[in-house]
Formats: C-alpha cells, sequence, structure tokens
C-alpha cells in the first residue's frame, strides 16, 4: 500500500507536467466539443427531431476519447520521468524487488489514466450545457459508453507504462507508440488477418466502435488485455535485468 | 557487514571491474578509493543491487541487497546528488522515498532537521544548489537510521562549512557503531574519518588497511631547517640516520624529532624549525597507485 501512496505522491507533487497534460488535453477537447456541435447545427437544421440526437450524444462522449491520447502519455512519464531525472535509483533502494514497482506503476498509472477523463467529461458537458442544452438528452447507453472512455484510458495508460519501462526513455516511448498507432498498425492490419487483433483495433472494441474494429466489448477487452500482459511480461524482464548506472 | 567477493562487471567490452574482493569491518568508517573510472562507483551500485554483477557477489549482512528484508531501515545510500524530479519540493522528495519504504511523516521531519534542511524543505530541489542536493540525499540515506551506510562522493559540491558539517556527522553516525563505506576523491577529507581504506584502480584491488598503517607505509620524515645544514648532515650522517632531501638550509631527514634534535644539542647546532611531517592519505594513495600503473 505504502508503494501504490509513493507512486500517487510521485504524480501529484509533479504540478506542472501534470497541469501542461489536463491543460492541453482541456483545449483539444474544447476544440473538439464546440466543432461537434458546430457541425452538428449546421448539418442539420431541422433541430429538435428526435431521430438525430442520439448521434450528437454519442459524438460529444467520442471528443472524450481524446483523452486516451492524454493518458498514453501519462502512462509513459509515470516511469521515464524516473529514469529521466535519476530517481530511479532512490525508487529501487527503497524497493529493490523491481516488480513490485512496477505493479504499483501500473496500478497508480491507470487510475491516473482513468481520472484524466474526469475534467475531459466535465468540460464537454459545460460546453454542451451552455450551447446546446434544451436539445441534449444523455441516457444510459451514453453513460455506459462514456464509461468505456475511463476504462479505455486506464488501459491506455497502463501500456503506456509498459511501453515507458521497456524503453526506459520518454521521447523513445512516445515515439514507439505513436509509430505503432501511425505505421505499425495500419500496415499490419493491411497486410494479417489478424487485424482485428491488433492493439488499437482492440481498444476500438472496448470504446464500442465494432463497425472499425469487428470487435464486440468483451473481445476487445479480452484482446487487449492479451497484449498487457504479454507487455508487461517483457517490461518487467527488462527492468528486472537493467542496470541502473 | 559488506562483502564482496570475486566481483567482475562488464559493460560490453569495457571492464569496470575486475575479480575483485573485500569486506568491510562491522562499526568501521571505510574509505573507497580509486582514480577516476576506477569502478568504485559501478561496486557500490552492484552492492546495493541496482547494477548486475557479471560474476561474483557482493552481501551486506550476509545478504544480497535485493533479498534483505526492509532493506532501508538496514542500509541507507548516497550515490548521486542529482537524483531529483526538480519540480518536486525537498519535503515532497523524502516523503515518495518515506512512503515506499513504510517510514511516518514525523521521521520525515525529523530527518530534514538532521542534515539542517527545515527551512528549505518546501521550495523545489530544481532551485537547489549541489550542496543542498547532497543533504537532502543524505535525508533521504538516513530516513530509516540504517546500520549501514554507502556513500558516494557525499562532499561533492559542499563548501568548507558543509565539508566540516559532513565530517562531524560521519564521526558521529561512527561513533553510534554504525557501518560506513564512504567513496571519495577528496582523500583530505576522508583521512579525517575514515578507519580503514580500500584502494581499487582499473577495476582491481590495490590494497587494503587500517589508516594508520598506511600513513606509516607511506613514511613522512622530520623536516629541520638550520643556518648550519651542512654540518647537521654531517652529524646525521654519522649517527645512521639518512638524509632523504636537502633544499639549502631545509633537510628532510628519517628518524625520529627526539633523536635530531638531542642530536644538534649535542653539536650546538642551531636549529629555526624541527617537525615530523606528517604523511597524508593522498600520499599513500598516490604511491600504491602509481605503483598500480607501472606494474
Amino acid at each position: 500500500m505504502g508503494l501504490v501512496v509513493a507512486e500517487a505522491r510521485k504524480i501529484w507533487t509533479s504540478p506542472r507536467t501534470v497541469l501542461g497534460i489536463i491543460l492541453a488535453e482541456l483545449a483539444i477537447v474544447a476544440i473538439g466539443t464546440a466543432s461537434t456541435i458546430d457541425s452538428y447545427l449546421s448539418s442539420n437544421p431541422p433541430l429538435g427531431i428526435s431521430d438525430a440526437r442520439p448521434r450528437l450524444e454519442r459524438d460529444l462522449i467520442s471528443v472524450i476519447g481524446s483523452s486516451l491520447l492524454f493518458a498514453l502519455i501519462l502512462g509513459v512519464l509515470v516511469i521515464t520521468w524516473e529514469y529521466r531525472h535519476g530517481t530511479i535509483t532512490q525508487t529501487f533502494l527503497a524497493t529493490p524487488v523491481r516488480e513490485r514497482v512496477l505493479a504499483a506503476k501500473l496500478f497508480v498509472g491507470g487510475l491516473a489514466g482513468a481520472a484524466l477523463v474526469l475534467p475531459a467529461l466535465v468540460l464537454m458537458l459545460a460546453i454542451s450545457e451552455i450551447w446546446i442544452s434544451d436539445r441534449l438528452d444523455f441516457g444510459g447507453h451514453d453513460v455506459q459508453l462514456a464509461g468505456r472512455v475511463f476504462l479505455a484510458a486506464a488501459i491506455v495508460a497502463i501500456l503506456g507504462v509498459e511501453i515507458g519501462s521497456c524503453t526506459a526513455r520518454q521521447l523513445g516511448a512516445i515515439i514507439v507508440a505513436f509509430a505503432w498507432a501511425a505505421f505499425a498498425e495500419p500496415a499490419l492490419s493491411t497486410w494479417s488477418s489478424l487485424d482485428s487483433y491488433l492493439p488499437i483495433r482492440a481498444i476500438d472494441g472496448v470504446l464500442g466502435h465494432p463497425g472499425q474494429s469487428g470487435l464486440s466489448f468483451e473481445r476487445g477487452l479480452l484482446t487487449i488485455g492479451a497484449w498487457m500482459v504479454a507487455l508487461g511480461a517483457l517490461a518487467a524482464w527488462l527492468t528486472r535485468r537493467r542496470d541502473i548506472t | 557487514m559488506i562483502e564482496v567477493v570475486n566481483l567482475t562487471k562488464r559493460f560490453r567490452k569495457t571492464v569496470a571491474v575486475e575479480n575483485l574482493s573485500f569486506k568491510v569491518r562491522e562499526g568501521a568508517v571505510t574509505a573507497f578509493l580509486g582514480p577516476n573510472g576506477a569502478g568504485k562507483t559501478t561496486t557500490l551500485r552492484i552492492i546495493l543491487g541496482l547494477v548486475r554483477a557479471t560474476q561474483g557477489q557482493a552481501t551486506v549482512m550476509g545478504k544480497r541487497y535485493r533479498d534483505l528484508p526492509d532493506p532501508s531501515r538496514k542500509v541507507g545510500a548516497v550515490l548521486e546528488a542529482s537524483s531529483f524530479h526538480p519540480g518536486r519540493t525537498g519535503r515532497n522528495h523524502l516523503r515518495t522515498v518515506a512512503d515506499a519504504a513504510g517510514f511516518s511523516t514525523a521521521r520525515v521531519e525529523e530527518t530534514l532537521a538532521l542534515v539542517q534542511m527545515s527551512n528549505d524543505a518546501g521550495r523545489r530541489v530544481g532551485g537547489y544548489s549541489l550542496g543542498m542536493k547532497q543533504r537532502l540525499s543524505l535525508a533521504a540515506a538516513l530516513l530509516g537510521d540504517p546500520k549501514v551506510l554507502i556513500l558516494d562522493e557525499p562532499a561533492n559540491g559542499l563548501d568548507p562549512q558543509g565539508m566540516r558539517w559532513l565530517r562531524e556527522l560521519l564521526r558521529s553516525l561512527a561513533d553510534e557503531g554504525r557501518t560506513i563505506l564512504i567513496s571519495s576523491h577528496v582523500l583530505a577529507e576522508v583521512e579525517q574519518v575514515a578507519d580503514e581504506v580500500v584502494i581499487i584502480h582499473r577495476g582491481r584491488f590495490v590494497e587494503q588497511a587500517s589508516t594508520a598503517e598506511l600513513f606509516a607505509r607511506a613514511g613522512g620524515g622530520i623536516r629541520v631547517r638550520s643556518p648550519q645544514a651542512d654540518r647537521l648532515k654531517e652529524l646525521l650522517g654519522e649517527a645512521g640516520l639518512s638524509v632523504k632531501s636537502a633544499h639549502g638550509d631545509l633537510l628532510v631527514v628519517d628518524g625520529t624529532t627526539e633523536r635530531v634534535g638531542e642530536l644538534a644539542a649535542a653539536h650546538g647546532v642551531v636549529l629555526h624549525e624541527l617537525a615530523a611531517e606528517k604523511s597524508t592519505l593522498e600520499e599513500a594513495f598516490l604511491e600504491l597507485t602509481e605503483h598500480q600503473t607501472t606494474r
């Protein structure tokens, strides 16, 4: 428990970094929400038609999905700033069984990633409320979709911690993650018949975009769980063997 | 207490430590000396489980550091002064260490007071001087009130007052019966606190001895200044005392102040100075490592 508290304290006592991530996230969400509403208003003149509503509400929930990017960055930072600033030495001196440190970071990183969705959700709701309050009606399905964004953010943050543990370098980890998202996975998905089992597709399944991934929520969760276990095992192996010089 | 047995560490083609063995006696302050690149830091990091040995092993209290139950209460370490998140305050840095090791917030404040950092603990570490970072590193090492302290260049960045403070702190910690292994290149500082010395060079063991033994081996001499230096030189030769060096009116002689003084008095030779020349750890160190280099 002490180790989890220590890892959580490391996040909330690095206010500039965390604040920077939250501000960047809020800026993206504000722009995304505004453009979603604007686009809806301009493309749906007959406002108030009941069957047009669910798409807007679903699209607004999708906007907070941009938090996943920041959850990934936060996950990477949770481990790589320790290597960057050399605090990993003190961390491993206090807890020489490195797998325990990694487990605590995965847990705290996952929680922090999910928590990062909250300000995005609040901002999106606030803008929507101010702009088109009388035309919105979030229902149980929307709550479920929002819940999936929280879960996906936790998953992505955990993957960030794992990638960061493998590279031990901040920039390296972020480049690896983006190279995977931008090049490797699209290339693999056109080439391989296993494209539905690639991690970003699996996260799409978790988010409830089966049209894009072909995976249901359950299969998406199972698939990304397998990726998390595999990458976690690699991260643990590399972390245990790494010389802290 | 600390035992290093046949330790070897290779970083690809570079051999940092080669077949190194030594023991650190319980309750003693042991200086760990060697020129830059000798392998001191690598050895300390292997002892602390931060670097994996290629061969051999290092144990503390009979166990690998990783296998020690509650290691922070047994071993405290200062390895580098720059290992801090610059945006975190000194107090919060210590709290993260305390949380992980299971120490109370009250202990954090006690330790900050011990290293005289209570007033600056609320500031971000990024604004600290190197000396303040060293004190904070020491505070982290002392959080668990450990029996063993492993310190890598703890005097780095300290001003003369800070060095004196560190020396007194180490002496008081040693007087409480703690085992201290301290690596340093500021030999003048180390010689004032060390009971024993381990010297390595190019990753290999050179010497382990008590500081007194090393001083004796380095052998100082008697410094004599006289306006009758030539006459005194003759008398010393006749008495079987060898003159190690002579420059004008100054002689450095093998022997004791008593013998030289009595000899001069007996023959009416005027002396302007008579003093035992104290050898330093630095001289002993240089002699031993130079000897290794020429081997």
